[in-house]
């Protein structure tokens, strides 16, 4: 039986770099600014070590979302690594629009000074998955 | 015998650290019962300082006197005896950093006294407070009603008769307290009266995002008057400058931005050590040795000789260290550079979790005795300890579980991994464990604070389980040293480079200089009076034949550098030039590529009407004496369209020209139009000797900037409230400054991510820069206008901060390889070279192997060879190659597949 859409609790998993997105999480705690538990955070060094199978994975997990945030551009500390993730992400949204599962996947640049943004965009992804509904995996899975 | 360090803030700590670290004995003296200065009473310090105090606690070469004041002094450099609350310490020199202290005397006029009338360092305590406390709501101290309605006042107790100069760090961080109000309570008013916004570089952003999204409303007005009624409300009477109108608005809390005034030890300090105050009761330094005291031996950093924010007094105390050191000699170990032996941690995981409830900030927001349960249950886990509360019970749990209880992994919750993974990583080794057999989760700032309680404890629990999971996973990871060449490389043969040269190699190791132009001296080159009244040329000469004349100094000039390869401790380049063709090995880089002023084609007709000239060019007119024959002069400070970014002397530039026309000419009429007079600090007496002087300051409404029409100037003045109109004889304009062009090229080769094309620093916490010269690629260090367009005594300081910074590690014999890199199974590896392609810092080749074709029981054939990946030196470990190689061949340590799977498993 899966849960109707928009009041569920909705299970979103962050692929953060370390020099930017992670920080930009630990200046929302620093700022104190509230947003809905649903995020789990994976940090890496940089977005480049993201593969697109960990969001695949994480969505055939039951995972309802999944995001990638990095460094703006310019600001990688690897100075390409964001770029890469982008142009991984690009490539596996065929897959994923194939799958069904092209709204789930979202990709943000958030820097260390961003702690309101972090906190507005976990609200805002949160919201949006509510509005997709639960993930069909899920249900196959519960 | 060793170096003493007065004064325990943030800048005392700094130079203490710098100079322990490098070997030397280093006696902290702090009068206080606590380290941390100011900065340990600000909002947000918590994350920042207590790993630099938990270091300086446990550190073997510093010596830690708290508590201790200094009651006498005598000897000379080389061998001072200092008298510390009844101790006698013998050191060779002396580093002053005793701080400042707020300006206390408030006048009756803010309402001061009324509990609802703060200062703003009352403040941040008021901010921190509202954290921990249950409704984190931000009230009113009278009544305990939530402030809807609060008003900054700046410039209280700065730039008035008691205290003439400008503190400098005001106009900051009453921004940041501003802008923290506004991200945590979003629906209260803020408003902010000023003067002049002195901001700079990416200050001047979070200014811009007040005014702008944030809706801040800064009032500029004059000498703001706070009546507090008697209903509990405080009406603030203001002269708005903007309209000309005497206005009221009523508050619920007003903050005054107090200004920092040298600190009240300083007098005594003086009278015990010798050293020269200035007018202004500050410690009295140079603008070319802003570092160096009146007593040689004795060097001085921080806000005690000027106000300033962190940034400068950190980079300040860096520059102090290493002239202190000139006249000690290392004595100490360097920590780190014992070898240490690693347990065999067997195929088992015994898994110690240690929660620390941060003194109720954790403990206080979640069900911490839940949570423990749940990660009881955990698979693998043998030990869970929710019982410490401070960084250092917590350290020390971990020490004793690893020694005590065998375990082999650990988990540490509680504690951001930005700042304090290297101080666990420490403690795994000290005690015998490898460093990457631990894990970390942030429930202080990624749950606690940003969750409901019950919401808290049940994601606590869920972050808890990713971070067991991926410790079971966790592998040692072998480390080896690698010996450091105790060489530097300087890159850009400026003020700041040739001082971190000449500092470098003074301190004793061997320095290339690279510079891309024939001559050294840079910009200097091209000024010919410094603020100070010293002629630049003079400096200039002295810079560039200590440099030509230091034996340890290899000058190139007309040279590249190119093709840089390996890593912090063993670096290797190129320079080449016309003739040069050269490969280089060092250990430690500087980048001080300075920065170059932007021509402002067009702009008021330059370029094409001879009687528009900048304020370099201006400069040389004056030390010709060429503006005599002109009557009027307008100066057009702000406004100048085009790339680049504002000098933070540009309103000094201003000021001190306009006062150096005055004097050539008394007659001479001068206008300076503008939007902000940003004379910071000390300078501020030259904006008040200016007007004084008779130079007319005109702001003009930023929606109307002024307009140079066949030969006359006109303004819309918003304080006349007026047009004016003016015909000048010559119009002088301020710039923008550029970043060096190579800077795209060095900022490849080192990388250095650029910020507006400009080096950025290492960035640990986003409001209190505790890392100036640092980057995030280690052994590569930044200064001068390579960093932020900066005035020469910032420039130099930024030079010697940055030699001192390189000087901590070549100072040492070994580092340690790093442990988060990729290796390649060249079993699997098709030898594609995709990864070579991918790889930021082509740390990745292609390298034939025999290949195995058949085994006969001991024998094996070997049939040609095949291609496979091999990663280098260079790996900074960012995982492009391990997350892009088809064959799936490539990995990246303690961020392998498995590892990050058991994480995504459990999320
Ligand atoms: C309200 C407020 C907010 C601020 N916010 C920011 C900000 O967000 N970002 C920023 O960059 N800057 C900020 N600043 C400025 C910042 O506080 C200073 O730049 C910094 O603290 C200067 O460090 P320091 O070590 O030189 O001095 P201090 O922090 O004053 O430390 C001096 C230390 O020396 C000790 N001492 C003094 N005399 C003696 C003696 N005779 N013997 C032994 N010990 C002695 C003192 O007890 C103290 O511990 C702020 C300032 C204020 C007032
Ligand atoms: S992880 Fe791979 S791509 Fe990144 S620096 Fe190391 S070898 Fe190069
Ligand atoms: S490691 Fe992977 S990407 Fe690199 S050459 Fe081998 S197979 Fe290709
Ligand atoms: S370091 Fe942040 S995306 Fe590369």
């Amino acid at each position: 039986m899966g849960e109707e859409k928009g009041d569920f609790e909705p299970k979103i998993v962050g692929f953060t770099c370390n020099w930017c997105t992670y920080a930009g999480a630990d200046l929302a705690g620093t700022s104190r600014k509230k947003y809905p538990p649903n995020v789990r955070l994976i940090r890496m060094m940089c977005t480049a070590r993201f593969d697109p199978m960990f969001a695949l994975k994480a969505l055939l997990n039951g995972a309802d979302g999944v995001f990638i945030s990095g460094c703006h551009p310019g600001e990688c500390h690897y100075i390409k690594g964001n770029f890469y993730a982008r142009r991984r992400i690009a490539a596996m949204r065929t897959i994923l629009k194939q799958l069904g599962l092209d709204n789930r996947v979202k990709s943000y640049w958030i820097s260390a000074s961003e702690g309101d943004k972090f906190a507005t965009t976990m609200k805002n992804i949160t919201e949006e998955i509510k509005a997709v509904g639960p993930n069909p995996v899920r249900d196959e899975i519960l | 015998m060793g170096i003493a360090v007065i004064g325990g803030g943030i800048a005392g700590i700094t130079a203490a650290l710098d100079l322990a670290d490098a070997g030397y004995k280093v006696y902290l003296i702090e009068k206080n019962a606590e380290l941390g200065g100011k900065v340990a009473e600000l909002a947000e310090c918590e994350t920042g300082i207590s790993p630099l105090v938990v270091k300086i606690e446990n550190h073997p070469n510093i010596e830690l006197m708290l508590s201790s004041e200094v009651e006498g002094l005598s000897g000379s450099a080389g061998d001072f005896k200092l008298n510390v609350s009844g101790k006698e310490i013998g050191v060779e020199s002396v580093v002053l950093t005793p701080g400042y202290d707020v300006y206390d005397e408030i006048a009756k006029g803010y309402g001061y006294g009324s509990p609802d009338v703060v200062t703003s360092l009352d403040f941040e305590g008021m901010l921190r407070t509202a954290t921990v406390s249950d409704t984190r709501e931000l009230v009113r101290p009278s009544d305990g009603k939530p402030v809807k309605k609060i008003g900054f006042i700046k410039c209280v107790g700065s730039r008035c008769k008691e205290n003439e100069i400008c503190s400098t760090a005001c106009c900051y961080y009453t921004a940041k307290e501003a802008w923290e109000v506004k991200e945590r309570y979003p629906d209260t008013d803020v408003y902010i009266f000023y003067m002049d916004i002195r901001t700079f570089g990416k200050d001047e952003e979070l200014v811009a995002d007040l005014k702008g999204k944030y809706g801040v409303k800064y009032i500029r007005s004059r000498v703001p008057e706070v009546i507090p009624e008697e209903d509990g409300t405080l009406t603030v009477k203001y002269e708005d400058l903007e309209k000309g109108t005497v206005e009221r608005l009523d508050l619920d809390m007003v903050v005054l931005a107090v200004g920092l005034l040298p600190s009240k030890t300083i007098e005594k300090l003086a009278e015990i050590t010798g050293v020269k105050t200035d007018a202004y009761g500050y410690i009295e330094t140079n603008l070319t040795s802003p570092m160096e005291t009146s007593v040689r031996g004795i060097l001085a950093g921080g806000a005690a000789t000027a106000p300033m924010k962190v940034r400068e007094s950190v980079t300040q105390a860096n520059g102090a260290a290493l002239k202190a050191a000139m006249f000690s000699e290392r004595t100490e170990m360097i920590p780190g550079q014992e070898e240490r032996k690693y347990i065999d941690v067997g195929e088992e995981p015994k898994i110690g979790v240690f929660i620390s409830g941060r003194e109720g900030e954790i403990a206080g927001s979640m069900d911490l005795s839940a949570v423990t349960e749940h990660v009881n249950q955990l698979r693998g886990v043998a030990v869970v300890n929710s019982e410490t509360n401070t960084l250092k019970e917590t350290m020390e749990a971990v020490e004793s579980g690893i020694v005590d209880q065998g375990l082999n992994r650990i988990v540490i919750a509680g504690y951001t991994p930005r700042a304090y993974e290297d101080l666990f990583r420490d403690a795994c080794a000290k005690a015998g464990l490898n460093p990457y057999l631990l894990e970390m989760v942030n429930l202080r700032e990624q749950c606690a604070w940003v969750h409901g309680a019950e919401e808290a404890t049940a994601a606590a629990m869920s972050q808890m389980t990713m971070a067991v999971e991926r410790a079971r996973y966790l592998e040692p990871i072998p480390i080896e040293s690698y010996p450091v060449t105790p060489k530097a490389l300087v890159v850009g043969g400026g003020v700041a480079g040739m001082i971190a040269a000449l500092d470098i190699a003074d301190v004793g190791y061997d320095v290339y200089l690279a510079e891309k132009e024939s001559e050294l001296g840079g910009k200097l080159r091209e000024i010919t009076e410094l603020r100070s009244g010293e002629k630049a040329s003079g400096v200039l000469k002295d810079l560039v034949d200590k440099v030509a004349s230091n034996e340890k100094i290899k000058v190139y000039t007309g040279a590249a550098v190119e093709d840089v390869r390996g890593r912090a401790g063993a670096f290797r380049a190129k320079v080449t030039g016309s003739d040069v063709d050269e490969e280089i090995d060092f250990g430690a880089a500087v980048l001080a590529t300075g920065a170059i002023e932007a021509v402002p084609e067009g702009y008021f007709g330059y370029g094409q009407d001879k009687n528009v000239a900048t304020q370099s060019e201006f400069a040389k007119m004056l030390e010709e004496g060429t503006v005599v024959d002109a009557n009027t002069i307008v100066m057009v400070q702000d406004g100048t369209p085009g790339d680049g970014v504002n000098s933070k002397y540009k309103s000094i530039e201003v000021v001190s020209n306009a006062l150096r026309a005055k004097k050539l000419k008394p007659d001479l009429n001068i206008f300076v139009l503008y939007q902000d007079i940003k004379t910071y600090g000390k300078w501020e007496v030259l904006y008040k000797e200016a007007r004084e002087n008779g130079v007319t300051f005109l702001r003009y409404d930023e929606e109307r900037p002024p307009e140079l029409k066949e030969g006359i100037v006109s303004v819309y003045d918003v304080i006349f409230n007026d047009e004016i109109q003016m015909k000048p004889d010559l119009v002088v304009l301020s710039t923008r400054m550029l970043p060096a062009e190579e800077n795209e090229k060095l900022s490849k080769m080192f990388m250095i991510p650029l910020k507006n094309g400009f080096f950025l620093e290492a960035q640990e916490r986003p409001k209190l820069v505790f890392t100036p010269v640092d980057t995030v690629n280690e052994g590569v260090f930044i200064c001068g206008s390579a960093v932020y367009p900066a005035m020469i005594d910032e420039s130099i300081a930024m030079g010697s901060a940055a030699a001192s910074r390189a000087c901590v590690l070549l100072a040492k014999n070994f580092l340690e390889t790093p442990g988060i890199v990729s290796v390649v199974d060249e079993d699997i590896c098709a030898g594609c070279g995709v990864c070579v392609e991918l790889c930021p810092v082509e740390a990745i080749e292609l390298v034939d192997v025999p290949v195995a074709a058949v085994t006969y029981s001991v024998m094996t054939v070997t049939s040609g060879t095949k291609k496979v990946a091999r990663v280098g030196e260079g790996c900074m470990g960012c995982g492009s190659c391990a997350s892009y190689c088809p064959s799936d061949a490539m990995s990246l340590k303690n961020f392998k597949d498995k590892q990050l799977y058991a994480q995504l498993d459990f999320a």
